[in-house]
């Protein structure tokens, strides 16, 4: 019998058909994922199966019994676990506490247990805690036990949320987008790890992923879908050629780098790079910077710059320093030592507000939208420090051009935003400003193929057209190199390694640590 | 690992090494508390050698010493000094009932505001729930209930005999619990600053309700509130032995009124300890970490399997409790109970306390209690009688020639209370908006893994990837 049988399952929200009479069977033990264009329905399809939302239509049988209409919390108890699009950790509570909460499900101890600390109440505790600490083990996370959940990097997070999701010994595990943010090295370790929960534990997994080369890498049986809608199902090779999936979804390029493996590694480099505009005047420069979280040394004096019309990539490991080096730039965190110019301005101590009126353009990592405010809302905000109003509306126009679907979502929440379209939302916020220098912090994360395609030619466009100079992170180190003028190579906190993107690319030692070999 | 620590911070460690060599803690907390003991013996009237004898509290809880000595000292300082220092003022056992009163409050909205995140602005209404319930059976209003206030027949006797104080002591716990699980059925669905209003309007229609249930039966006496209530009697031979104990040390007689404030504060004591014992035993257990969890990320945490609404009323019933019992001693201590003393002021006032101390933090909200309590009663009411007694003086203010007495008696500190809470608010949300003994998560993971030496751990291969993203 199917661990999970879902069946013409529907969910609207006001006109919108977000899901639209889903079917899905997923087998005992195997690796199901689901695929998708950004805005698909797939989170949303969690969330009905999670018990977050109600569908409107269908019916969801777990092992025998009704899913529909149950409390999430009453369903987390047929073993289902899951993590989150946008990492859901808890901020303020310790590494192991997550776990531990995770374990929620698995513990028995009740309120005149804990008052009293029974033996019972004890070894239990002794018992989570230790299985706490393999799990921790089990997932690269051992000596950072007690930090706070928020002070690790991204990277860190997901392997995180993933060992919470484990805590509770699920039978069924749902992951969204589990190696967004992940570097190549890591998401090949992902993927590992994932077929290891699978053989090992016996874990059924139902997986939503926009890395092509985990999907295809593990599934059993991929689904697609479309406007809330069934497009394709079957084995991963049926999918990789079905025309209508490339069209939606994976778009000629990555449809093509996946059935000829050997093109990936060497796609041509699509742009000829004419020297930038007036190559030598510089635009930003960063001269020893130092910067702190607390008492954690994060950024050991780095110091590098953009000029004027550079597309500029930094690439590393997770916790390299990258994000932390362009919310310094950026104002949010304070460097302690060194200095920042743009245009011989310097700007080390400016509010960021003012920063940003210098013409420090910051699209975080993470998005950070504003979940309450809608989308006409949110760039209103980003557009808050222009008062030439004509020139917000040709702004407005112009992100609106490159992102027509954020123009369809005008008024709804940012919050309600599927993942992708946050992203989008968070790179037009970015753009209304009409900065000078744009500080892109992993602009492809959670897009699909198709898009990441895109927002690469956004940027060379902004970048030769409009003369915006570019700063960018990318877990995508392959596609940044191939875009990028320069690059730096960031590594603990220290830059190890600068130089022409093109032979950064050829260095032996990137190419194995960051491009997948 | 680079860990650097700030200029500021390594100061303020060098210091911390200097006072915690060897023996020294021992002696320095010794000593200070036993000048602090002397000045406040010799000087009973002088509010400055009260606060440097307080102070020693602070000074015993920072210093590192052996858990057991912490201990002993601070049960020879609450057991033996302030008895003494006490009843020889008994306005400081007074402001020291109080804090402990306040603490317990404290720490009970703590449980809901700090750990379940759930903003309850009406939280006094639980105190006066306790405070009512053995207002109404330890008084006489049970024969009362047809009669207009401020009619009692004289002779009146009382409904029920006044030990039974400790079992209502007990069910202060209980109804007001309840009371706390039934508002907080219909009202934990809705979130943030919903609740907060709702639960202002709560406290509110509990005060009402005591200003009005006068009529048409005369449960609460209406404004003028319940008097007299009873209060547990003290045994006549432990009094005496008492008596022969205390008379010399105090160095005089001691008074039965006096001795009530000895109890009601050993009282309180005791409620506080348990108070301590059970939002610690609840904070580091499978209840604490989800409440948490929910006040973190509510979605998050019913996808664990956190049954939302049922763990919110457990917190909203915990706090409740500890306010219940401190109403029903309350209501013993002052024989008196009456609507005013349940204003929104004093949710407020609470409140204050809490984050003032650090929000989630068990000694950062008992030092938020202390301060709240002193800076109102002693620090604002010094203030006063001082200005009054410059009002009477002669006294010119030298450059713009202003004399006291011309200084409206509108300006009297003591009803500043308000803009006193409204102050430390503001520069705690700027200043230190973790309060001032700032919350701690528990460092576990050393200790699990030590005991977990023998089982293989099988770090993958980004282990030390991670241990890189931490420095
Ligand atoms: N609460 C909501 N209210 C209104 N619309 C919503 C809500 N939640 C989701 N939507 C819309 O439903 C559609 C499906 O969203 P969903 O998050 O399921 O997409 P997705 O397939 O996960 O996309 P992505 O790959 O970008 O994460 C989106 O267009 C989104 O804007
Ligand atoms: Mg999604």
């Amino acid at each position: 019998m199917a661990l999970l049988e879902a069946r013409g399952v529907t969910k609207r929200f006001g006109g919108l058909l977000a899901v639209n009479k889903l079917d899905l069977t997923v087998e005992a033990g195997a690796i199901v994922s689901i695929i998708g264009p950004n805005g698909a329905g797939k989170t949303t399809f969690f969330n009905t199966l999670t018990g977050l939302y109600r569908p409107d239509e269908g019916h969801i049988v777990c092992q025998g019994h009704s899913l529909v209409g149950l409390r999430p919390d009453q369903i987390a108890k047929f073993s289902i676990a899951r993590t989150f699009q946008n990492i859901r950790l808890f901020a303020n509570m310790t590494v192991m506490e997550n776990i531990l909460v995770g374990m929620h499900t698995r513990l028995f101890q009740d309120m005149p247990n804990v008052l009293l600390r029974s033996r019972k109440f004890k070894l239990e505790e002794e018992q989570a805690h230790a299985r706490a600490a393999e799990l921790m083990a089990f997932m690269g996370l051992t000596g950072v036990g007690d930090e706070l959940a928020s002070s690790l990097p991204y990277g860190v997070q997901r392997r995180l949320e993933i060992a919470r999701s484990l805590a509770a010994d699920p039978k069924l595990l749902l992951l969204d987008e589990p190696t967004a943010g992940m570097n190549p090295q890591e998401s090949c370790e992902a993927m590992i790890l994932f077929q290891k929960l699978r053989d090992q534990l016996g874990i059924t997994i139902l997986l939503i992923e926009h890395d092509m080369k985990v999907v295809m890498g593990i599934s059993d049986r991929i689904t697609v879908i479309d406007y809330g809608e069934k497009i394709a199902e079957g084995a991963p090779h049926e999918i990789q050629s079905n025309t209508r999936v490339i069209e939606a979804y994976l778009g000629s390029g990555a449809a093509a780098a996946l059935t000829n493996k050997e093109s990936e590694a060497r796609r041509p480099i699509q742009l000829e790079k004419s020297p930038a505009p007036d190559a030598g005047a510089t635009l930003l420069s960063i001269e020893n910077i130092d910067s702190y979280y607390g008492h954690i040394h994060a950024l050991k004096g780095i110091s590098l710059e953009v000029k004027a019309g550079e597309i500029v990539t930094l690439i590393g490991a997770n916790g390299a320093g990258k994000s932390t080096t362009l919310r310094t730039i950026s104002g949010l965190v304070r460097a302690r030592q060194g200095k920042i110019l743009l245009r011989g301005q310097n700007i080390t101590k400016l509010p960021p507000h003012d920063i940003v009126k210098a013409g420090v353009g910051h699209v975080p990592e993470g998005r950070g939208i504003f979940p309450r405010l809608t989308v006409r809302e949110n760039l209103g905000v980003g557009a808050f420090i222009i008062n030439d109003q004509p020139l917000v509306q040709r702004r407005m126009e112009y992100v609106f051009h490159l992102f027509p679907l954020l123009k369809e979502r005008l008024d709804q929440k940012g919050g309600t935003l599927s993942g992708g379209e946050q992203q989008m939302l968070a790179i037009a916020r970015g753009l209304i400003l009409n900065p000078k220098i744009l500080l892109l912090d992993e602009p492809s994360m959670g897009l699909a193929p198709v898009l990441v395609d895109l927002i690469f030619q956004i940027i060379e466009k902004l970048n030769k057209e409009d003369g915006i100079a570019i700063l960018l992170v990318e877990q995508n180190a392959h596609m940044a190199l191939q875009y990028a003028h320069r690059a730096y190579v960031l590594s603990t906190g220290q830059i190890v390694l600068q130089g022409d993107a093109r032979e950064i690319a050829q260095n032996p030692q990137v190419k194995s640590a960051y491009l997948g070999g | 690992m680079a860990a650097i620590k700030s200029g500021k911070a390594s100061a303020s460690s060098i210091v911390n090494n200097f006072l915690n060599q060897g023996k020294r803690p021992y002696f320095l907390a010794s000593v200070y508390l036993a000048l602090g003991t002397l000045l406040v013996y010799f000087n009973p009237l002088n509010m400055a050698s009260f606060f440097f004898l307080l102070s020693s509290a602070f000074v015993i809880y920072k210093l590192q010493m052996h858990g057991g000595f912490k201990l002993a000292i601070t049960a020879v300082a609450l057991l033996i000094i302030v008895p003494i220092i006490g009843i020889r003022n008994i306005f400081y056992l007074e402001v020291i009932f109080q804090i402990s009163v306040f603490a317990a409050l404290a720490l009970g909205l703590n449980v809901v505001v700090g750990f379940a995140g759930l903003l309850d602005l009406g939280y006094v209404a639980f105190y006066a729930v306790g405070a009512y319930l053995w207002a109404f059976f330890g008084s006489q209003q049970m024969f009362l209930l047809a009669e207009i206030p401020g009619t009692a027949p004289s002779g009146t006797p009382f409904f029920l005999p006044a030990d039974m104080f400790y079992l209502f002591a007990f069910l202060g716990i209980v109804v007001a619990a309840l009371t706390g699980i039934l508002l907080g059925l219909p009202v934990l669905r809705l979130r943030g600053d919903y609740l907060a209003v709702v639960t202002l309007g709560f406290g509110e229609v509990i005060r009402v309700l005591a200003n009005n249930l006068d009529k048409p039966l005369n449960i609460t006496n209406g404004p003028q509130g319940i008097t007299p209530i009873q209060r547990p009697t003290l045994p006549e031979g432990l009094l005496n032995s008492l008596r022969v104990l205390m008379d010399p040390l105090v160095g005089r007689d001691v008074s039965q009124g006096e001795f009530y404030n000895l109890f009601f504060y050993l009282l309180a004591l005791l409620v506080i300890i348990f108070v301590i014992i059970v939002v610690r035993r609840l904070d580091d257990s499978k209840i604490g970490r989800a409440l948490t969890a929910i006040r973190e990320d509510e979605t998050a945490a019913v996808s664990m399997g956190i049954p939302l609404t049922r763990m919110k009323l457990t917190a909203f019933a915990v706090g409740a409790s500890f306010a219940g019992i401190m109403g029903v001693m309350f209501a013993a201590n002052r024989t008196f109970v009456s609507p005013e003393s349940f204003s929104f002021m004093q949710s407020i006032g609470v409140l204050t306390m809490v984050i003032l101390g650090g929000i989630g933090s068990i000694p950062g909200v008992i030092l938020g209690a202390a301060v709240v309590i002193i800076l109102n009663l002693q620090v604002l009411q010094g203030l006063s009688l001082y200005l009054s007694q410059l009002r009477q003086s002669e006294a010119v203010i030298p450059i713009i020639d202003f004399a006291w007495k011309n200084l409206s008696t509108q300006l009297d500190p003591a009803k500043y209370q308000r803009m006193l809470f409204g102050i430390i608010l503001i520069l705690m949300m700027i200043y230190r908006p973790a309060g001032l003994i700032p919350a701690a998560r528990r460092k576990r993971e050393l200790s699990t893994r030590s005991k977990d030496k023998k089982k293989p751990i099988t770090p993958s291969s980004t282990a030390a990837e991670a241990d890189h993203g931490a420095a």
